[in-house]
């Protein structure tokens, strides 16, 4: 599990959200997941495409994150799960 | 509930984080940037004003003129990029249900900086002005905040509108 920070996946993920990862879940196109980046460092972002050689690209779903180009090519590797449950915080 | 219990289980052993976070830092819109730029676009059109009284203009002179026309151009698009990006990334749908103009205030604004680039006239950066100043209030009212009118205090002493940030708590 972890949380999130930041709102780059809002309405999706909203600042201060708990994350529940699962690690061996096989991903596809439109997944969340978690990535250890070597430039950003840990993010969250969804995939949006696979490449045949298992490369991904990753965007954030509020029009503010920092897009797929500044992201680049991601290693499968670098991948530490998949978010299977959000919990937001309460409204208000 | 089950946050709740989230959260006290992060206060005793830390979480992990993973960041979301955007290119700039979350939150940080301000249409001053947008009402500086028209601010500017009006300077340059009453220093290029002030060159059209003369006859002839000297080689200096030419270079000035080249150099405000050419600012005037580049503090325009400055304008609509500023515009543009708390239009398209601020504005959500709770603003957007709050004031539904927004979209055809943003088109107007754009019209209106393109008229302001393509001629020397001070009444069209004015309009340009009062468009981008209803901008900045509808901004600031979403976000709750009070707005007021005050001359800006440098040239060209044009009417701005400012959010009155000492009323939040």
């Amino acid at each position: 599990m972890c949380r999130a920070v930041g709102n780059s996946m809002a309405p999706t993920i909203v600042d201060g959200s708990f994350l529940v990862l699962h690690c061996w879940l096989r991903i596809k196109v439109g997944s969340v997941v978690f990535v250890e980046h070597p430039n950003y460092g840990d993010i969250v972002k969804r995939v949006a495409s696979i490449s045949d050689l298992g490369m991904l690209t990753l965007r954030g779903d509020d029009p503010a994150s920092i897009s797929e180009q500044q992201i680049g090519l991601c290693d499968k590797a670098w991948l530490v799960g998949t978010i299977i449950k959000i919990i937001k915080p309460p409204r208000g | 509930m089950l946050f709740s219990l989230l959260k006290k289980i992060d206060r005793r052993a830390a979480v992990k984080t993973v960041s979301a976070h955007c290119d700039i830092p979350c939150k940080i819109y301000d249409p001053i940037s947008a009402q500086l730029a028209v601010l500017t676009m009006i300077r340059l059109v009453d220093l290029l004003d002030e060159l059209t009284l003369k006859d002839k203009l000297t080689i200096k002179e030419q270079a000035q003129f080249v150099r405000l026309v050419s600012e005037k151009e580049e503090h325009g698009l400055k304008l609509k990029r500023e515009i543009t990006i708390i239009w398209g990334d601020y504005f959500k749908q709770p603003q957007l249900d709050q004031f539904p103009e927004i979209h055809q205030l943003t088109h107007q604004i754009m019209l209106a900086a393109s008229a302001a680039k393509q001629h020397v006239d001070r009444e069209l950066t004015l309009e340009l002005l009062v468009k981008v100043n209803r901008f900045a209030e509808i901004f600031w009212t979403t976000k709750g905040v009070e707005t007021y009118q005050a001359n800006s205090p440098y040239p060209p002493m044009a009417a701005v509108t400012y959010p009155v940030l000492n009323k939040i708590c």
